[in-house]
């Protein structure tokens, strides 16, 4: 599979533009995950990873072959995410009041459905507790696989500020796992349930 | 109590940063003795056990064709761009022509009888000069036609139209934005 990426990339590169669709087509979802995991939000996401292919798309000549291109792929994004995340701060709307969006994809059963969407509002309120650069490492480090080496390149951070940083996150995540453990039962989730519980 | 170095033991990567066993075994005894740092090492486990297990979330069906159209209409706004700033750039240069114009021709704008008499002496030569070259053409098309045969005529104008059709066609096709098909 990475020598056909390599291909499309080089077709690409000369100026093959179903080259490059093919790229769109193997990428969309590593792509699209990231955004997701980073923003939030179904509709950011989807808007992030058109704009991540966009941008690859026109800077692909400064590509460094001798990079992965799913490293410098992913970097794009990550990097506009981050941005994206900056943006959104100044306007002033939390991530936490956001709710948690309908899954884009199929899901086999209502119960699946169910207990996924309860995975993914975990996972997002950890994530959620981080900074973004933090997020962007961690999201980069357990989905992607990708060595410090790998992340430190594509979010332009030393190691040793890489091997710091994820310290701090996982620690920040086993905290808010802590917090959220120690919680009691929000009051609105209780209006869906029996009154004689 | 202190925590350190166990915190960062705790949460060290076990792949980039293994622990030594003497390291490994430290740990565990701190574990025992620190409720703190053992409350933290389970969570963390939970922790990156949903990570770890954490699915890759996908697109709705259709993004590389939503991705397609927004690349037409990047190319649209782009090639729009373009023009705008080849417009923007004639505008420029002829503004610049023209007021270096406007400050050659300001001594004569301040004797506006001489500039009337130049006007009126360049209009004669220009009037001169062109019926000398409607001559010359003249002359050397009638030498023309009676040198040359007519089938060369026919197959010279014929070759020039097809080279016409070929410069409109090219134009056409490299001013076109390019399309992105599957």
């Amino acid at each position: 599979m990475q020598d056909d990426v390599n291909r499309w990339v080089e077709l690409a590169r000369n100026g093959d533009p179903q080259a490059f669709t093919q790229l769109v087509e193997h990428f969309q979802n590593p792509v699209y995950n990231l955004c997701y995991r980073m923003l939030n939000n179904a509709e950011d996401a989807e808007d992030a990873a058109q704009e991540t292919f966009l941008r690859a798309y026109r800077n692909l000549r400064r590509f460094d072959s001798s990079r992965p291109f799913a490293t410098w792929l992913l970097s794009i994004a990550a990097h506009y995410c981050i941005d994206q995340i900056r943006k959104r701060r100044m306007v002033v709307v939390s991530i936490q009041d956001l709710p948690v969006p309908d899954l884009p994809d199929n899901e086999p059963g209502l119960e699946a459905k169910l207990g996924l969407k309860q995975e993914r509002e975990r996972i997002r309120s950890l994530l959620d507790s981080l900074d973004d650069v933090d997020r962007a490492a961690v999201i980069m480090y357990y989905w992607y696989d990708f060595s410090y080496e790998e992340i430190s390149t594509a979010l332009s951070l030393t190691q040793s500020a890489l091997k710091s940083r994820l310290h701090r996150a996982r620690r920040t995540m086993a905290q808010q796992w802590l917090n959220q453990q120690s919680q009691p039962v929000p009051a609105e989730r209780m209006k869906y349930e029996s009154p004689t519980i | 109590m202190n925590h350190q170095p166990y915190e960062d033991w705790l949460f060290a990567d076990p792949i980039e940063e293994p622990l030594t066993p003497q390291q490994q075994a430290d740990l565990q005894a701190h574990l025992l003795e620190c409720e703190s740092c053992r409350s933290l090492a389970v969570a963390w486990q939970v922790v990156e056990a949903d990570l770890r297990t954490g699915d890759m979330i996908g697109p709705r069906a259709g993004f590389t064709a939503r991705w397609e159209e927004r690349l037409e209409i990047e190319h649209a706004r782009l090639h729009r761009r373009q023009s705008l700033a080849m417009l923007g750039f004639v505008i420029a240069g002829l503004t610049l022509l023209f007021t270096s114009l406007l400050l050659l021709a300001m001594p004569l704008l301040n004797a506006p009888e001489v500039w009337l008499w130049t006007g009126v002496y360049q209009g004669i030569q220009l009037v001169d000069n062109l019926r000398a070259m409607q001559e010359s053409v003249l002359k050397l098309l009638s030498g023309l036609t009676g040198a040359v045969p007519r089938v060369w005529w026919v197959l010279g104008l014929g070759v020039l139209s097809q080279l016409v059709v070929l410069w409109i066609v090219s134009l056409r096709v490299l001013t076109n934005p390019r399309r992105v098909t599957r």
